[in-house]
């Protein structure tokens, strides 16, 4: 019983968590660039060094407050360390489509969330099945692929959607 | 079972039934006033010129 | 039809002379076959054995789905289209799909939520094909906020037809969430390859409301990026003779 309820808090915590990140990381996106897809590749990678590397160590950190155990810390931690790489692509195509708008901050909500909605959901499943002692490959395999196809592909498109978006 | 009268179920199938109809109305219309709005601008452009 | 063709209809006045000398025939076809339809799935089709007459929506939720996604795929298409021959025209159809497409996946939501609150006791669950039609009409909403936000046409156009572009990604994984994982939805019913796992008496009206559903849509969106051609186009010559 008292297993089934920290269980329960831990998993919601878990998608609080990641809900938290994806908003700072939008803030922080909103800034005005100009580059081409080279750059923009480097400056999304040196966007994720300085915020979401910290909150990948960090977690580990809280992870224990909530009496998570070793092995799943690292999975916690590899789950955030996939997902925030793609967010943070995903995050950047849409701070480059909405530029020049006013008051981006809802229509960056609106085309963002579907999008990364199925990482959320794989991720928490992912530390989910990692806790609860079941396979975490499935999840894993999938957000792995995500990452590597925002990776290749969200710098290009990021590029186009800045290019239309500076006409 | 007569169709007007499934017990429980009667609510939720006429709900259905109505407000999909109801979609299907708003669409067409909408997309008729707008014509409709577009037609009338350019004919008074025209009349202005 | 060749590439000729195409190009012929591609350009304003003459998609607009096509698409509403079109227009008619689809809509009163459409109509005629959603009410024959309906009329057929409410009244002539035999009540379904384990759920009783309440299965009668699907005859309005499937086509709604159904027409949801094929309305992106179409949107997604004449996105396309409009980026890769910068074509006004395709980008009229894809922005008149929007509403549409948005209008028959929240219906799909809604009857779906009817049929799942006395079916299966909850209104909704966050299961696979749920949650991804649900993703659906977060990209129409997206779609449609963004091209309404940007004020130049010509950056609004393609802006938005790169957010339906990626979007396309959410329809097979709503398509096959039912295979996929273990959902609360049930799995099709209609497939290419099999036949059928529904009786001919209950198959014959929904293929018919889908149908009709679709030329329906045609209709829709021929008077709608007719208007929005008009509208486009309001300056040049051909548009003064209307």
């Amino acid at each position: 019983m008292m297993f089934s309820s920290f269980f329960a808090s831990l998993l919601s915590m878990q998608n609080m968590f990641k809900a938290d990140f994806q908003n700072g990381t939008i803030e922080q996106l909103l800034l005005s660039k100009k580059s081409f897809v080279g750059l923009i590749f480097t400056k999304t990678l040196a966007f994720w060094l300085f915020t979401s590397l910290p909150l990948i160590l960090v977690s580990g950190l809280i992870a224990t407050i909530y009496f998570v155990t070793g092995k799943d810390i690292l999975i916690i931690q590899m789950t955030l360390f996939l997902s925030t790489m793609t967010m943070i692509n995903i995050n950047a195509f849409t701070a480059a489509i909405t530029l020049g708008i006013r008051y981006p901050g809802a229509l960056m909500t609106l085309i963002i969330t579907p999008i990364t909605l199925p990482i959320l959901i794989f991720g928490s499943k992912a530390i989910e099945n990692s806790i609860l002692g079941l396979d975490i490959s499935g999840p894993l395999y999938f957000l792995t692929g995500m990452m590597m196809l925002s990776l290749f592909l969200g710098p290009w498109i990021t590029a186009s959607a800045l290019k239309i978006s500076m006409d | 079972m007569s169709i007007f009268d499934m017990g429980e179920y009667n609510f939720y199938v006429w709900t259905s039934v109505f407000i999909s109809s109801l979609a299907l109305f708003l669409a067409y219309y909408d997309a008729l006033r707008k014509h409709k709005d577009v037609v009338e601008m350019i004919k008074n452009r025209n009349q202005t010129e | 039809m060749g590439l000729k063709a195409i190009y012929k209809y591609g350009s304003p006045p003459n998609f607009y002379r096509f698409v509403t000398r079109l227009e008619p025939w689809c809509l009163y076809f459409g109509l005629l076959l959603i009410l024959i339809g309906s009329a057929g799935g409410l009244f002539i089709a035999p009540e379904d054995y384990q759920m009783g007459d309440a299965f009668r929506i699907i005859y309005f939720h499937v086509p709604s789905a159904y027409l949801s996604m094929s309305a992106y795929a179409a949107m997604g298409f004449a996105s396309i289209i409009g980026i890769v021959w910068r074509s006004n025209v395709a980008f009229s159809v894809a922005k008149s799909i929007a509403p549409f497409g948005a209008l028959m996946t929240t219906i799909a939501l809604l009857t779906g939520m009817l049929w799942g609150k006395p079916m299966w006791g909850t209104a909704w669950v966050w299961d696979a094909r749920l949650t991804s039609e649900f993703i659906l009409l977060l990209l129409y909403l997206g779609y449609i906020t963004l091209h309404a936000s940007i004020r130049e046409q010509k950056k609004a156009d393609r802006s938005a037809s790169l957010v339906a572009i990626l979007g396309i990604i959410n329809l097979p994984i709503i398509h096959y969430s039912v295979v996929w994982w273990n959902t609360l939805h049930q799995a099709s019913t209609i497939s290419k390859l099999d036949s059928p796992s529904i009786v001919g008496e209950m198959l014959w009206p929904l293929l018919v409301m889908i149908t009709g559903y679709m030329f329906f849509f045609v209709a829709v969106i021929c008077r709608a990026s007719s208007a929005e051609v008009l509208k486009r186009e309001k300056r040049s010559n051909w548009v003064k003779e209307i």
